[in-house]
């Protein structure tokens, strides 16, 4: 069984390389349902069911491409 | 029959000088025994990874299916994640987080970077400031504050009894950019309705005068931009404090529509600033059409390491790193020549602007930070916490002393009934400063502990349970080090408050999530089953 569109994490790590210098602060769904389907592995609807999944693989990928920071927790108060 | 009670019990957060860990559980008891419950957060307290080895702390695990997120900082939302794996197989009962859409934003990118199963998400009801609504019995009404992020809020809980409660969250009275802040008029109205406690933020209160706002902290940044001419920008912010991308954007057109100059191009950099500003998108604050409504003026953000931060000239960057106080983030990275979107090698003088002071207990960092910074040659700014500035580019978002009066005036002068001011969310210290300040407005005050409750009859006379000598709290591990693939270890841990002692307690065992197969690894595994079968076959 294939990539489904509730696997934000695998979708992530095979899209990050792939697309190295994409922009991550900017929101385009369209353009991102479209990397996801014509992943090889991809075996789903072509219309993502939630916009939620969309934003999931958008987090992760970023946090792959920019590196996962030291939680903010560290912050104490979050001043 | 017994009596009904309504009792608020602190779970964590009213901590003896660590601030975090925040959750605050309501109950109600009927007079058949039956109990319903809701709980005010559930965050994650600083754990220090290099000494503990430990991810970060978490208060208890809440019995209620219903959290009132009051905003969406980690020291009050953290445990979300944990709590889902914590609650995997144990209850068939729906998670519901009712909270603001910023703060459901962080929630969800928490929930992401724990690799928290889609299908597992929590329920999210979006609150409205002022809209009333009813869980498990409790009347609620949502309250907006101004804090240091955007949509922050305050709640009244109504017990069926009708005992109200009013949990302020962390909370300052200044104006916020972004989304609704304090707002006198709406406390007040709520206040009429009768407040019997009022739970107060205590974490600055021994700061004199008001929390500033974040008007002072753009008029700041003129100056910066002033004494940085010609020069590269490098400054880092809270990511999840976004009222600071806004301040920093607003600054960046003032100054520019005021000189006749070019604006700067902000560009941040850093996982997490990257996905809150997609937060702020998602919640409808696009900051460039804001600011260009604002001041006329047009401003850009980049996210580093694109093309089109990659052709702005250094001199006209404004660079807005995560990582303040030198944990491992984009700011440090830069500093030590590891970030690979930021370079301090350029042809022009660099100015490093802190945009938040350093958080106490982390002066040695701060200020390593700082030097570093100063060792290749960066003009460097970053503001003292104790000592007046020359500059103003951070605001708190926790109420000083006058925020604290402000709050507990309103409140005393429009609640018919008398209203009980118990500090929460500060050191012992700052706490008994919360109480001077209400004492002063002619408010009763109680000094409550970690662990320790306060149960309210139907008739509305108050006892106080004294805490346990023990607070038990839920150390977070992982054990595969790889935020990749994080594979959690939870167990209890003990804190001996007056011995000052940690007992470790017993591991948490939870059931891990389904584990997604890759295809290649589901065939390696299919071949291997067909092996095991033929061998079984030779065998018989």
């Amino acid at each position: 069984m294939g990539l489904k569109w509730t696997d934000y994490a695998e979708i992530a790590e095979e899209l990050a390389p792939l697309y190295p210098d994409m922009d991550l602060a900017d929101i385009d769904y369209e353009d991102l349902t479209k990397k996801i389907v014509a992943l090889p592995d991809f075996e789903d609807s072509e219309k993502c069911p939630d916009e939620n999944l969309l934003d999931a693989v958008y987090s992760v990928m970023t946090e792959l491409v920019y590196g996962k920071e030291t939680d903010e927790v560290s912050s104490i108060d979050q001043d | 029959m017994a009596e009904s009670v309504t009792k608020w019990e602190s779970a964590g957060g009213n901590n003896t000088k660590s601030i975090g860990g925040n959750g605050y559980e309501f109950s109600y008891t009927d007079k058949e025994g039956k109990v319903q419950y809701l709980q005010v957060d559930y965050g994650s307290m600083f754990a220090d990874k290099e000494k503990t080895g430990l991810e970060c702390y978490l208060p208890d695990i809440p019995k209620a299916n219903d959290i009132l997120i009051t905003h969406g900082h980690m020291d009050h939302v953290g445990g979300i994640p944990h709590l889902i794996n914590l609650r995997r197989g144990k209850t068939k009962e729906p998670l519901t987080l009712h909270c603001s859409k910023y703060s459901e934003q962080m929630i969800r990118n928490s929930l992401t970077s724990s690799r928290i199963p889609a299908e597992e998400f929590p329920i999210f009801h979006t609150i409205e400031p002022g809209k009333e609504f009813e869980v498990n019995g409790f009347k609620v009404e949502p309250f907006s504050v101004s804090h240091s992020i955007p949509e922050a809020s305050g709640f009244v809980v109504e017990s069926p009894d009708g005992v109200r409660i009013m949990t302020m969250g962390d909370f300052k009275t200044a104006p916020v950019p972004l989304g609704n802040g304090w707002d006198d008029e709406a406390v007040a109205k709520i206040a009429k309705k009768g407040i019997d406690f009022m739970f107060v933020d205590s974490t600055s209160a021994s700061s004199p005068g008001y929390s500033k706002g974040e008007n002072q902290v753009r008029e700041g940044l003129k100056d910066v931009l002033k004494e940085s001419e010609g020069g590269m920008i490098v400054s880092a912010m809270i990511s999840s404090s976004a009222h600071r991308l806004h301040t920093v954007a607003t600054a960046v057109a003032n100054y520019a529509k005021e000189t006749g100059t070019e604006p700067r191009t902000v560009i941040i950099d850093g996982a997490s600033l990257i996905n809150a500003r997609r937060a702020l998108v998602k919640c409808g604050y696009n900051i460039e059409e804001m600011v260009k409504e604002q001041t006329g003026i047009d401003i850009k953000i980049a996210t580093a390491g694109t093309k089109t931060a990659e052709n702005v000239p250094y001199d006209q960057r404004f660079y807005v790193c995560t990582g303040t106080q030198g944990e491992e983030a984009s700011f440090v990275k830069v500093a030590e020549g590891r970030n690979k979107n930021i370079s301090l090698d350029v042809p022009c003088p660099v100015h490093v602007y802190n945009l938040q002071s350093c958080i106490p207990g982390n002066e040695e960092q701060y200020k390593g930070l700082e030097q570093k910074f100063k060792d290749k040659g960066c003009t460097t700014y970053f503001p003292d916490r104790y000592k007046p500035n020359k500059i103003t580019v951070h605001a708190s978002g926790h109420s000083g002393a006058s925020d604290v009066a402000h709050a507990c005036h309103i409140v005393h002068e429009n609640s018919p009934r008398p209203t009980k001011v118990v500090p929460i969310h500060g050191a012992t210290e700052q706490r008994k400063k919360v109480m001077e300040i209400a004492q002063d407005e002619g408010m009763n005050t109680f000094l409550v502990r970690n662990f320790s409750a306060i149960s309210i009859d139907s008739e509305g006379r108050a006892t106080f349970e004294k805490a346990a000598p023990l607070e038990k709290w839920i150390t977070v591990k992982d054990l595969n080090n790889d935020f990749r693939k994080p594979y959690y270890e939870y167990a209890t841990m003990m804190m001996d408050i007056p011995n000052k002692k940690v007992i470790d307690g017993e591991k948490i065992y939870y059931k891990k999530p389904p584990k997604k197969q890759k295809p290649e690894e589901k065939k390696i595994n299919v071949e291997k089953k067909l092996q095991q079968i033929a061998i079984s076959k030779r065998c018989r």
